[in-house]
């Protein structure tokens, strides 16, 4: 909750369709200040397109609450000034550019507005929590690993300072020790006070560092509950299902 | 048997063409390092930016290097309203690559022909910026106009490769270029770097065209062959990368000219588009590579 008693993220009715096809139907789902909230869900179910709706990058019908504001009606690079960041699907790293240059332009909507030391604090936050980073500064994002590309991917979205951080599918193409890595840098940063969202197809994993989850099948809500009540991987698997 | 000042000669004017080429195709690059399109308009900002200045100068009012500034932000808002009314619409609609260059073309062909209906069909020139005799060594004959040629180039060159490997605003507009939905997740103003990339590749559009006028002419006509050699020269160079197409620029302004020296002036296009065959085979990528691609 934020300190008026109202959810971080508040969404109701949110719907969005691609073409014809519609993608999310109305669906709403609430994320209070300091959680982590995973979105689960069988491949085509919308996690995806829930992620992209928040961040502004397609056409929705509904409401989107950020902070107790109505943001649905703002572009995406508001939305980004407001607080809120996405590493998307695929981490969307700028492969040409060095990893220092990727990690520059997180900042980009902060130059000009904040001092400069908090910037370089930001720097130092990213390379403390990910020093292979600091290792590769001039190197071409492009030619990393897929794990260092995740790791620059939730860095450069560190340096915008989010409130809340979504994330969708982190451990896409991830070795798991690479994913479990990823993970707990996401349960240390919450632990700091950082709110996230989080899309995941490797449920066992995300379930543990995450306090609530909803379930999507099909482009709609279908479940909404705590972690510490899903009562096993069958329960789970049934949701997916719809059984 | 030619004599080296009549080579150095040729060398001269090589270079100093080779500069104006090297400006229309860095004009490419920063167009394709903004959006990822080839925009072969780019001609026409040469040639608008030679009539702008013509046309102000003409009127006996302002003084030439005021006149030059005039044309340059008079082309540069062109060029904005060409990304805002033609380009940002059809980047809306997920227009296809090819469909977008042709859009190009067609924006070439509206703005030449209505340039050929405002001030017709002649030719216009203007006095050099530093009216006086040539500079002369030994046989090799140094025009003015020329210095200031290669000395601007020389100087636009180092802005741009500065402004893109060290200002945040040059790697902002790399990030369009490369992702333009990553770029608005970061807070980049995607929309706003377009106008402005548009507006700067007019700008350099505009101010080849003001450089070269007083050496030669400008007409309606010059858009199109500036526009087909700026594009090879930034083919040449590495579409996208700015010192490449300046260098590219450099190789063909001297390919034509020594086309012209060993064989004639008619086999000038032969051996360009030769050189460029070669380098689609050989070197796609051009000598120097993008710089917004992997």
């Amino acid at each position: 909750m934020t300190a008026d008693g109202k959810a971080l993220l508040r969404i109701e009715g949110l719907s969005a369709s691609y073409g014809q096809n519609d993608a999310l139907e109305p669906s709403s789902l609430h994320v209070d200040l300091g959680e982590i909230v995973v979105v689960l869900g069988p491949n085509g179910a919308g996690k995806s397109t829930l992620m992209r709706a928040i961040m502004g990058l397609i056409a929705t019908r509904g409401r989107i609450y950020f902070k107790g504001e109505e943001i649905s009606q703002r572009p995406t690079r508001q939305r980004a000034s407001a607080g809120v960041t996405l590493v998307p699907e695929g981490r969307g790293i700028l492969g040409p550019l060095t990893v220092m240059e990727n990690l520059e332009l997180g900042a980009y909507g902060r130059y000009g507005r904040v001092p400069k030391h908090e910037i370089r604090r930001s720097f130092d936050k990213v390379f403390g929590l990910f020093p292979r980073l600091a290792e590769r500064k001039a190197q071409k994002a492009g030619l990393m690993s897929g794990g260092e590309q995740q790791m620059l991917a939730v860095g450069r979205a560190l340096m915008s300072d989010p409130s809340l951080l979504l994330l969708d599918e982190p451990s896409l193409g991830l070795a798991p020790r690479v994913t479990q890595e990823i993970l707990q840098s996401l349960a240390a940063l919450n632990k700091e006070g950082l709110t996230i969202l989080l899309v995941e197809q490797k449920a066992p994993l995300a379930l543990e560092i995450a306090g609530r989850a909803y379930v999507l099948r099909s482009g709609r809500v279908v479940a909404a509950m705590h972690t510490a009540d899903i009562a096993g991987p069958e329960a789970l698997a049934a949701l997916y299902l719809g059984a | 048997m030619y004599d080296m000042s009549t080579i150095l000669q040729f060398l001269v004017n090589g270079i100093g063409i080779g500069c104006i080429y090297g400006l229309v195709a860095i004009g490419f690059a920063v167009i394709f390092n903004a959006s990822g399109i080839v925009n072969f308009a780019q001609g026409v900002f040469v040639m608008l930016g030679g009539i702008f200045t013509y046309v102000t100068f003409k009127t006996g009012y302002f003084p030439l290097w005021l006149c030059a500034v005039i044309s340059v932000m008079a082309t540069a808002a062109i060029g904005a309203i060409f990304q805002i009314l033609i380009v940002r619409p059809l980047l809306k609609k997920r227009t296809a690559l090819f469909m977008m260059i042709l859009a190009t073309l067609a924006v070439a062909v509206i703005l030449e022909n209505a340039v050929l209906h405002l001030v017709g069909d002649r030719s216009f020139s203007f006095p050099p910026f530093s009216p006086g005799p040539p500079f002369k060594w030994g046989g090799v004959v140094l025009d003015r106009q020329m210095i200031w040629i290669v000395t601007s180039t020389v100087v636009l060159v180092g802005l741009l490769v500065a402004l893109y490997r060290y200002t945040l605003v040059g790697k902002a507009m790399k990030a369009c270029a490369i992702n333009p939905q990553v770029a608005s997740i970061l807070s980049i103003p995607v929309q706003k770097m377009l106008v402005y990339s548009f507006a700067l590749s007019a700008a350099l559009g505009a101010v080849a065209g003001i450089l070269i006028t007083p050496t030669q002419y400008t007409a309606y006509h010059i858009a199109v062959p500036f526009s087909v050699t700026g594009f090879v020269a930034a083919l040449i160079g590495g579409l996208g990368n700015p010192f490449g197409a300046f260098v590219g620029g450099l190789i063909v302004g001297l390919l034509q000219s020594y086309s012209v020296l060993f064989f004639s002036a008619g086999y000038k296009e032969v051996v360009t588009f030769s050189v460029l065959l070669l380098f689609l085979f050989v070197r796609p990528g051009g000598l120097f590579g993008s710089l917004v691609e992997d």
